[in-house]
């Protein structure tokens, strides 16, 4: 028995066509060239990110290093803190020059010379920097002050004592002077 | 999927290159074409490799390959109405010349038919993935997949049984 014409013709054709599939799967390939680009196009510029990024944390990370390092006796590193004022405290008792004669138990110990600054850029490093610095100037100024009163209270005794003669003088001198008066009009 | 499970991109590209260049270059049927698609596919696969979680590494490289060659060949054919030069092998009697007319016609119509149904087809038949592999690959069902590719033969058979009408004419 013939198959009709149809179908004869669709089977033919898929054989054709399954014939040209394998043919095409049969075929003769050159070598695959190289991968180069792929890596390069990819992994350069993320590279280059990436070495931008260390470098900005690593800038940024020795910028706040030398804040806290800095060491206010000797003062800001223009580069670093261009806008830090800087004030001392003038300690309350001049530490005078050690003589051979003088003794460390005798030596007293002022407070030491704190500076204080105020920063105007408001910087989390400049804020804790300025912060340990005014705890050493709050110390130091406590310390200074109580000395400066002691003081000041022995000048005020003094001033109080040459007040008190200088008042009783003139007042016996205004006593003297009305007695005189008396005397006169009593004559 | 972690890194410790993740493929080294040495050993995918060592595995999986002879693969998409069969596929490229047996789509596009032209050395310098098939070059820069090859190093497309491979750069798109990088990424996935740090991006997207790929189980099937084999069936990826065949799809990823099958879609992005026959995304070239149809632009090929948007920007030049030049017919695809296939060299047919084998001796070229009267029946060979007619099968790589066949050969022709299939490449062609990769670049006009429906892009699924191409792709579909070109992976169940040429790469012969299995109507799975194939769903898991292009988002679908295996039924969807298998009307793909009947769709695709009949379409091709239709286009066949013109060529060999127009011959019996000649």
């Amino acid at each position: 028995m013939t198959p009709p014409p149809s179908d004869h013709l669709d089977s033919t054709l898929d054989r054709l066509l399954d014939h040209a599939i394998d043919s095409l799967r049969r075929a003769p390939l050159p070598e695959p060239p190289r991968i180069e680009y792929p890596l390069a196009r990819v992994l350069q510029p993320k590279s280059r990110k990436r070495s931008a990024s260390v470098v900005l944390i690593a800038t940024s990370a020795m910028f706040l290093m030398a804040l806290l390092l800095w060491s206010p006796s000797k003062g800001p590193r223009s580069s670093t803190a261009p806008d830090t004022e800087i004030t001392a405290i003038t300690p309350a008792h001049p530490v005078a020059p050690k003589t051979g004669s003088e003794s460390d138990d005798n030596r007293t110990h002022p407070p030491a010379p704190s500076q204080t600054y105020s920063s105007g850029a408001g910087r989390p490093g400049l804020i804790l920097r300025t912060s340990i610095v005014r705890i050493d100037a709050t110390h130091g100024a406590r310390d200074s002050a109580s000395g400066m009163i002691d003081q000041m209270q022995s000048q005020v005794r003094q001033l109080d004592e040459i007040f008190r003669r200088s008042h009783l003088e003139d007042r016996a001198q205004q006593l003297m002077d009305e007695l005189k008066s008396y005397v006169a009009a009593s004559r | 999927m972690t890194d410790r499970n993740r493929p080294s991109w040495d050993d995918l590209q060592r595995e999986h290159a002879p693969a998409v260049w069969s596929v490229v270059y047996r789509i596009l049927a032209n050395y310098e074409d098939a070059r820069d698609c090859y190093q497309e596919i491979f750069l798109e696969a990088f990424r996935s490799l740090r991006q997207d979680e790929v189980e099937n590494w084999a069936g990826f490289f065949r799809w990823l390959a099958t879609r992005r060659a026959i995304d070239m060949l149809r632009k090929r054919r948007r920007r030049s109405t030049e017919p695809l030069m296939f060299e047919p092998t084998g001796p070229t009697d009267k029946c060979d010349i007619e099968h790589a007319d066949t050969v022709e016609v299939i490449q062609r119509e990769l670049a006009l038919m429906v892009e699924s149904q191409a792709m579909a087809f070109w992976l169940f038949s040429v790469e012969q993935m299995s109507h799975a592999e194939i769903a898991t690959q292009m988002k679908s069902t295996t039924n969807a997949v298998a009307l793909l590719v009947h769709r695709a033969r009949t379409h091709l058979k239709s286009r066949l049984r013109n060529l060999i009408e127009e011959r019996l004419e000649k």
